[in-house]
C-alpha cells in the first residue's frame, strides 16, 4: 500500500491530539481553575487541589471530544479556542491578583 | 475501523471498544489484586499463624486502654532510652498491638539516616500481653495492596504512571461505553444465555449498569491517589517556587522529634491520656499512640485517630505533654495519607526510593520478621516525585499528623480528596460492606472480563480473523485463569518456603511471578478451550485446598485460633479461599469437553 487509508491518518492525528494536546489544555485548565479559585477566596492548598481534581474530569472529557468531533478542522478550531480563552482568563487573574 | 463521517454513537462505539483492548488486561490485573486487597489485613493475619493461638485482643476503649498498658510496660522494660516508642492499638481487623521502638541496631528505613526514627525495631503483643512468636517474613496481603499500583518490579514511578495511565484510559472506556449503550435500562434487563455473543454482550451490560457508580467512583478515585504524579499543574501554578510548601499544607508530615531535656521524668498513665482523645472524638477509637522521649521530661503523647471509623481517609491526631497527661495540640484537619511499604524486606535501597518520592512519611514496616507484613499503612500517597520532600519514617507508615495546634476543619476540596482516597481505600468498611466491595471489584473484574472476551468471540466470527486475536486470547487466559491461580499459589509458598530462607518476603512474590510466568507460557502456547479448563481447575484445587494446608501446616496450637485472635477472623479468611476455589471451579467444570451430539 503505498497510501495508507484515511481513517488511519484520522486515528492518528486524533489521538496524538487527544493525548498530547488535551494533556497539555487539561493542566492549563487545571492551573487556570486553581487561580480562580484562589482569586475566589480559597485558601491556597485547597485551591491547588480543587484544581487537580477536577483535571481527570477535563481530561476525559478533552479525549472523547478528539473522538467524537465530526472534522479535524472543528476539533482543533475547538481546541485552540479553548487554550485561548483559559490563557486570557488566567493572565487576566493573575495580573489582578 | 474508525467510522470516518460516521456518527457520534459509531465513534464512541469505536472508541469504546479500542480503549478496553489497549487498556483492558492490564486493568484486569489491578482489579483482581486490588479487589485482594480489600482483605489485606486478613490475608497478612492468615499467612503469619504462628500468631493464630495469641489471645486476641479485645477492639474497644477498655481493650485498646489495656493494650497500651502492656505495650508500655513492655516498652519500659526492653528500650528504656529509646527516642521514641510507636505502639499500633489493636483494631477489628488486627486484633493484637504492634510495637516498634527506635534503636541503633534496628532496620534502617528510608532516607532517615541520621534523623531521629531513622532506625526500628519491633514486636506484637496479643491480648493477654504476651510477645507473640517471631514470625515467618512476609509481605502478607499488603504485596496485593502495593503491586496493584506500582507493578512491584518497576522503578517506583513508572509502574505509578503506567497505571494511572491504564486508569484515565478506564475513564474514557466508561464515558464512552454508556454513551454507545443508549438503552441502559433496557439492556440492563435483557439477558439471553447460552447464545455465546449475544449472551456475552448482556452480560457486559448488566454488569456495567449494576455497579456503574462503583466502577466510576474506583477509577477516579484511584486517579485522584496520585494526582499529584501525574496531574501537578495546578501545584506548579500556585506553588512554583517550592512545591514543599503544598505537600507540607496538604499532608501533614509526622511532629518532629522533641529535644530531650537530659531530666528524667515519669511518664504520664495512658489511660487518662486515651480517654481524653475517645472523648474529643465522641467515642472514635485510635489507631495509634506515639511516646516521643519517653522517661525524658520533655516527653509527649500523640494519638492518632482511627480512620476505619470515618468514610475520610484524613487523620486526626491529638498530642499530650507526656509528663503532664494533658492535651497541647492536635490537627482535626490534618490532610494525610500515608503510604504503602515497599520497603522492608526488599532492602534499604527499595525503601530509599519510595521514600524519595514520597511526600508523607514513609512507610516502611519494621524489620523484625514479625512484623514486615504489617505496612498498616494506608494510601499510597499522593506522590511527590521530587526527591526534596522531607521525610520521617515511622514504622507502617503512618503520618502522625499533630503537628498544628489549631484544628481548622477541613475545607471542602480537601474533604473531597479525603473521602475519594478514603472510599478508595475502603478502610470504613465494616465486615458486611466490606463483602460488598469486594464483590464490586469482582464485578468490575468480570466487567472487563467480559468485555475482552466479547472482542475475541466476535473476532472470531469474521472471516478473515484479524492479527491480534491469538494473542488477545491468549491474554484473556492469563489474565482470568492463570493470575488466580497464581495468586492462590502465592498463598501456597507462604506456607512451603522455609521459615528461615534469606529474602524470604521476597521469594514468596518472585514465586508467585513464576507461577503466574508459567502458567502464562502455556497459555501463549495453547490459548485453547482445554486451557481454560485447566488453569481454572487448577486455580480451583490450589484455593480449595488453602483451608486444609493452613490446618496441616500452622503450628498445632494455632487451631484453637478459630475460637481466639480474630475471633474466627482466620476461619472467614479460610471460608473466602474456600469460595474463591468453588468460583473458579464452576468456571472451569462448565468448560469440560462435551460430547456434541451428532
Amino acid at each position: 500500500m503505498s497510501r495508507p487509508d484515511p481513517w488511519r491518518w484520522q486515528v492518528a492525528l486524533r489521538a496524538i491530539t487527544a493525548i498530547a494536546g488535551g494533556y497539555a489544555l487539561t493542566a492549563l485548565a487545571s492551573a487556570t481553575l486553581a487561580v480562580l479559585a484562589l482569586a475566589l477566596g480559597m485558601a491556597r492548598v485547597d485551591a491547588a487541589l480543587a484544581g487537580m481534581l477536577a483535571s481527570f474530569a477535563c481530561y476525559g472529557a478533552i479525549i472523547v471530544w478528539s473522538f467524537g468531533a465530526a472534522t479535524l478542522a472543528r476539533l482543533w478550531g475547538s481546541l485552540a479556542a479553548a487554550t485561548a480563552l483559559l490563557w486570557v482568563v488566567r493572565a487576566v487573574v493573575t495580573a489582578l491578583a | 475501523m474508525f467510522p470516518v463521517g460516521g456518527g457520534w454513537r459509531q465513534t464512541m462505539a469505536w472508541l469504546h471498544t479500542w480503549t478496553g483492548l489497549l487498556a483492558g488486561w492490564l486493568l484486569l490485573v489491578m482489579c483482581l489484586t486490588g479487589s485482594a486487597a480489600y482483605y489485606r489485613d486478613e490475608i497478612s493475619l492468615w499467612m503469619q499463624p504462628a500468631w493464630h493461638a495469641g489471645v486476641a485482643a479485645r477492639t474497644t476503649a477498655d481493650g485498646q486502654r489495656e493494650a497500651a498498658r502492656f505495650a508500655l510496660a513492655h516498652l519500659q522494660h526492653t528500650a528504656p532510652q529509646a527516642d521514641s516508642w510507636i505502639i499500633d492499638l489493636p483494631q477489628p481487623r488486627k486484633p493484637y498491638t504492634e510495637i516498634s521502638w527506635t534503636s541503633a541496631r534496628g532496620q534502617r528505613l528510608g532516607p532517615g539516616a541520621g534523623r531521629p526514627g531513622g532506625n526500628f525495631e519491633s514486636a506484637a503483643l496479643d491480648g493477654a500481653g504476651q510477645l507473640l512468636p517471631a514470625e515467618r517474613a512476609t509481605r502478607g496481603g499488603g504485596f496485593f495492596a502495593v503491586f496493584h499500583f506500582t507493578l512491584h518490579y518497576l522503578p517506583v514511578r513508572w509502574g505509578r504512571w503506567i497505571t494511572s495511565i491504564a486508569t484515565m484510559v478506564m475513564l474514557v472506556a466508561l464515558v464512552s461505553g454508556v454513551i454507545t449503550h443508549r438503552r441502559f435500562f433496557a439492556d440492563f434487563f435483557t439477558f439471553r444465555p447460552g447464545k455465546g455473543q449475544r449472551s456475552w454482550l448482556d452480560a457486559h451490560n448488566a454488569l456495567a449498569v449494576l455497579a456503574l457508580p462503583y466502577h466510576a467512583m474506583i477509577c477516579y478515585s484511584g486517579l485522584a491517589t496520585l494526582m499529584l504524579l501525574t496531574m501537578p499543574a495546578a501545584v506548579n501554578q500556585l506553588y512554583p517556587d517550592n512545591r514543599g510548601d503544598f505537600v507540607r499544607a496538604a499532608l501533614p508530615q509526622a511532629p518532629p522529634l522533641v529535644a530531650a531535656s537530659g531530666r528524667p521524668a515519669l511518664l504520664a498513665d495512658t489511660g487518662p491520656v486515651l480517654e481524653q482523645a475517645y472523648a474529643r472524638w465522641n467515642g472514635g477509637l485510635a489507631t495509634r499512640l506515639t511516646v516521643q522521649r519517653p522517661n525524658d521530661a520533655a516527653a509527649r503523647y500523640i494519638v492518632q485517630r482511627d480512620e476505619a471509623e470515618r468514610l475520610s481517609s484524613e487523620r486526626q491526631s491529638l498530642v499530650f505533654d507526656g509528663v503532664a497527661g494533658t492535651v497541647i495540640g492536635g490537627s482535626g484537619a490534618a490532610r494525610s495519607s500515608a503510604t504503602p511499604s515497599e520497603a522492608s524486606p526488599l532492602g534499604a535501597a527499595a525503601a530509599a526510593a519510595t521514600a524519595s518520592i514520597n511526600a508523607a512519611s514513609v512507610a516502611a514496616a519494621p524489620a523484625s520478621a514479625a512484623s514486615t507484613v504489617t505496612a498498616s499503612v494506608a494510601a499510597p500517597s499522593v506522590v511527590e516525585p521530587s526527591a526534596a520532600a522531607a521525610s520521617a519514617d515511622v514504622p507502617s507508615g503512618a503520618a502522625a499528623s499533630a503537628a498544628a495546634a489549631s484544628a481548622a476543619a477541613a475545607s471542602a476540596a480537601a474533604q473531597t480528596r479525603n473521602t475519594l482516597v478514603g472510599l478508595h481505600l475502603g478502610h470504613f468498611a465494616d465486615p458486611l460492606l466490606r463483602a460488598l466491595l469486594f464483590a464490586c471489584g469482582l464485578g468490575a473484574c468480570a466487567l472487563m472480563g467480559t468485555g475482552v472476551l466479547l472482542w475475541t468471540v466476535k473476532a472470531r466470527l469474521r472471516p478473515r480473523p484479524p492479527a491480534g486475536l491469538r494473542l488477545a486470547e491468549s491474554l484473556n487466559l492469563v489474565t482470568l485463569a492463570a493470575l488466580p491461580a497464581a495468586m492462590a499459589g502465592y498463598f501456597w509458598l507462604n506456607r512451603l518456603l522455609p521459615d528461615t530462607m534469606a529474602r524470604r518476603a521476597a521469594a514468596e512474590i518472585d514465586g508467585f511471578f513464576m507461577l503466574w510466568g508459567m502458567l502464562a507460557v502455556a497459555a501463549l502456547a495453547w490459548p485453547s478451550r482445554r486451557m481454560w479448563m485447566v488453569q481454572l481447575l487448577l486455580g480451583a484445587a490450589l484455593f480449595a485446598a488453602l483451608p486444609v494446608l493452613n490446618l496441616v501446616t500452622a503450628p498445632a496450637d494455632a487451631h484453637v485460633a478459630l475460637l481466639d485472635i480474630g475471633t474466627g477472623m482466620v476461619a472467614a479468611t479460610d471460608a473466602g479461599l474456600l469460595l474463591c476455589g468453588a468460583l473458579l471451579g464452576w468456571a472451569g467444570w462448565r468448560l469440560r469437553p462435551r460430547v456434541v451430539a451428532p
